[in-house]
Formats: structure tokens, sequence, C-alpha cells
């Protein structure tokens, strides 16, 4: 379903005040992106079924606290679906290294409801994490996209954590730089 | 390092999502009181967030909807029943029936795809030594193949693929039905490999073959495979593996 801005914003306040007509809007604008994020990170079907049910309970909880001044709502959305799923999944022991992905295909841009001006946003950032070193480019997808921790790349790179620690960190900072030009 | 930097590192790690579960808790906690780490993670979650614009979407299972709308109403919180709503002022009626319509007609299109993709959305497939007489359990993997559909991508995984002097690795589609296989691409017997999911029905992926043959180096050039076949196996998805 296609939703601008405004009709996420006018779903949200709905939401917050308890409308279910307007949360059912919502689920169905935003459960396709959300559950891809969660589903990447978890891994686990089963798992990413009851996640993405949590994230939705949390935003009919929470949808007052959305402030439209101050970000896009599904840059909000977004960012409750990735803390739910990363909590869940640094929690669990389950998964193993097998189940990581060694390399990451970049998400396709044709997702007719990214604006142009997302797309150059999202571009941009692309840009500066492609002006990384080839392996330190590649663990800065796998964490955002997949969420492995320090600890899953350093076995993957044979690696110390130590090491990881500070190529993510580096990495972070020439991004941060990057995109400050 | 500085306590700035410290902070900046912190925040920046943990929306990128590299902490650990101890980590995560410690800079959740923090933030309540620590306004400078707070406000870092924002920017952070502001600078970061459009890579999860870009990110392909994965259709959920339809039941889930009603399935949060039973546990919203199932702890009894502010849900203003349908019904209710319904007896709202004459636009907000014509508003909500217009919302409902559209909402019905998402799930039905939902539905149809979902359908149509006989989902799971992800399908893996082990590769085995072609020709072996052991059963699949008792038989080592060399590859495992995992085809993310919605990702258009197929994440080629070396696990016990021996090194070849002088030759490649590549590896085919055979889907169901097609009367030849068609070539993926090169891949590693020591190093994951990500290559392109051609354009095609989804339905026909699964249980399509997959071959990995050995070809002189550089590519087989005639499209068709002119080697061996070294490891072979089925889609299927992941939930019967």
């Amino acid at each position: 379903m296609s939703a601008d801005r405004d009709e996420l914003v006018r779903a949200l306040k709905g939401v917050a005040s308890g409308d279910t007509a307007a949360f059912e809007l919502l689920y169905s604008a935003t459960s396709l992106k959300l559950y891809g994020i969660v589903a990447r990170i978890l891994r686990q079907r089963e798992l990413a079924d009851e996640i993405l049910q949590e994230v939705y309970l949390k935003v009919w909880q929470r949808a007052g606290d959305f402030d439209a001044e101050a970000g896009s709502p599904m840059t909000w959305l977004a960012t409750i679906a990735r803390n739910r799923a990363l909590d869940e999944a640094k929690r669990k022991t389950m998964r193993s290294l097998d189940d990581s992905p060694g390399v990451l295909q970049i998400p396709g841009d044709d997702d007719p409801r990214t604006t142009l001006e997302k797309k150059e946003t999202a571009l941009r950032v692309e840009a500066c994490i492609d002006r990384l070193e080839p392996e330190r480019r590649e663990i800065v997808r796998l964490v955002y996209y997949y969420g492995m921790t320090r600890e899953e790349i350093s076995q993957r790179l044979g690696r110390p954590v130590s090491t990881v620690k500070t190529w993510l960190r580096r990495s972070l900072f020439l991004i941060k730089d990057c995109l400050n030009q | 390092m500085t306590p700035d930097e410290d902070i900046e590192g912190l925040a920046a790690e943990y929306v990128l999502g590299s902490l650990d579960a101890s980590e995560r808790s410690e800079v959740d906690r923090r933030r309540r009181h620590d306004a400078d780490l707070d406000a870092a993670v924002l920017a952070w979650e502001k600078r970061l967030a459009p890579l999860a614009d870009r990110l392909p979407g994965i259709e959920p299972p339809p039941h889930l909807l009603q399935a949060t709308l039973d546990r919203i109403a199932s702890r009894g919180s502010n849900v203003v029943p349908l019904a209710d709503a319904q007896r709202a002022k004459p636009r907000a009626r014509l508003a909500i029936a217009i919302s409902a319509l559209a909402a019905c007609l998402v799930l039905f299109v939902s539905w149809l795809t979902y359908s149509y993709v006989a989902q799971p959305q992800v399908l893996v497939a082990n590769l085995y030594q072609h020709n072996a007489d052991a059963p699949d359990g008792q038989r080592t993997i060399a590859f495992v193949v995992t085809v993310d559909i919605p990702g258009r991508s197929i994440l080629v995984r070396p696990v016990s693929a021996r090194a070849r002097q002088g030759r490649t690795y590549q590896l085919w589609l055979q889907r169901v039905g097609a009367t030849a296989p068609m070539l993926l691409g090169a891949v590693s017997h020591s190093a994951p490999v990500v290559v392109p999911l051609p354009v095609g029905s989804p339905g026909d992926l699964l249980n399509a073959e997959l071959a990995v043959t050995l070809e002189q180096e550089g590519s087989s050039p005639s499209g068709r495979p002119t080697g061996p076949v070294i490891y072979a196996g089925r889609l299927a998805p992941t939930a019967n593996r």
C-alpha cells in the first residue's frame, strides 16, 4: 500500500487516540518494511512473527510519543522495529554463525514508495560506506542489516574482537565525517 | 579516547547494532539520565536510517494483523472497537469506511501475493557431492545456498568444497520444467559469494535443482555447462530443512 508521510502521520495520530481502523491502515502501509527489517535480523520466521507483533503493540502504546517535527514516521517505526529485533537477537544464543550471511546484496531502490529525496539520502550513506576498505565496508553492512555482534564478526574474519571494535568505530567516524562534508 | 569520543562511539555502535546484550542494556539505562549519550544516539539513528529505507520489504504472514489486534484487545487498553467508531460523525464515518475498504483491498492483494509466491520467501539448498551413495544426512555439505526472493539475491556459502587448481566452480539453476540450466555465476570454495537472482516466477524456484560444475578458468563460454557436476541439491523452504 502506498502511503506518504502525511498519511502515516495522520494514522499515528489516530492510533494514539485508540483508533483501530487507523492502526490497521498503519499496519498495512508499514508492515512489509518492518517485517523485512525484523526478519533479516532474527532469521527465524516464527521469532520474527512474534517480534513484529510486539513492535506493533509498542507502536499502539507509544504512538502519542511520535513527534512529527522531529523526524519521519517511517524512521520512527523502523527504529522501534530494529531496536526490538536487535535486543531479541542479542539475547538469543541460538543463532549460529552458519546462519549468518557472508556478504550482503545491496538492497535495490526500486520500491515505488521510496521518494526521490529518500533515495538520494540513502545513496549518500551508501557512497560513504563504499569509501571504506572492502572488509570494513562489509562488516558495517553485516551489522546494520543482520545485527551481527563484534564476536560473530571476529570469528568470521579471524580477527581479535578488539580489532573489530576499533575497525567499527573508525569506520563509523569516517562515515560521519563523509556525511558532514 | 576522550569521553566525547567514547560517547560518540558507543552511540554509533548501539545504533549500528554491534553491541552485545549487556552493552545495549547499559546504553538503554544510561540514556535515561545522560543527555549527551541520548542526543548522540538520536543523531546516529537519523544518520543511518536511510539504509533501512533501501532494505527490500518482506511480506509478513497474513494472520499477524489479526493476531496483533487480538493482543491489543486482550490487554484491555483503550481500543476503540470498529462498531463504536462507525457511530462517529458522518464525515469521520465516511473516512473510516474508505480506510476499512482500503485495508481490505490491501489484505486481499497481500493474500493474492502470498498465495502466488508460496511463502516462505527464503529458500535454502544444501549442496552435496553429486552421485555420492550416502543419504543426505550422512553426507558432507559442500555449499549452502540461500535464495532471498524479496532481496533478489542468492548467497552461496562454501562449507567444505575443495580447491581445484586451474579450474573454477560455476553455479547453475535448473528450474522445474525448464529444458536447460541457467548460469547463475562463479562461486568460490573459500569465500561467500552473492549472485543476483534471475528474473522469473518465484514459484518455479521451489524444488528447483542447483548444481555446481567444474569449469575451465574463466567461465563456461557456451552458456551451457561443459564440465562435470560436482555438487548438487534442491531448493526447499527454510522451515523444511
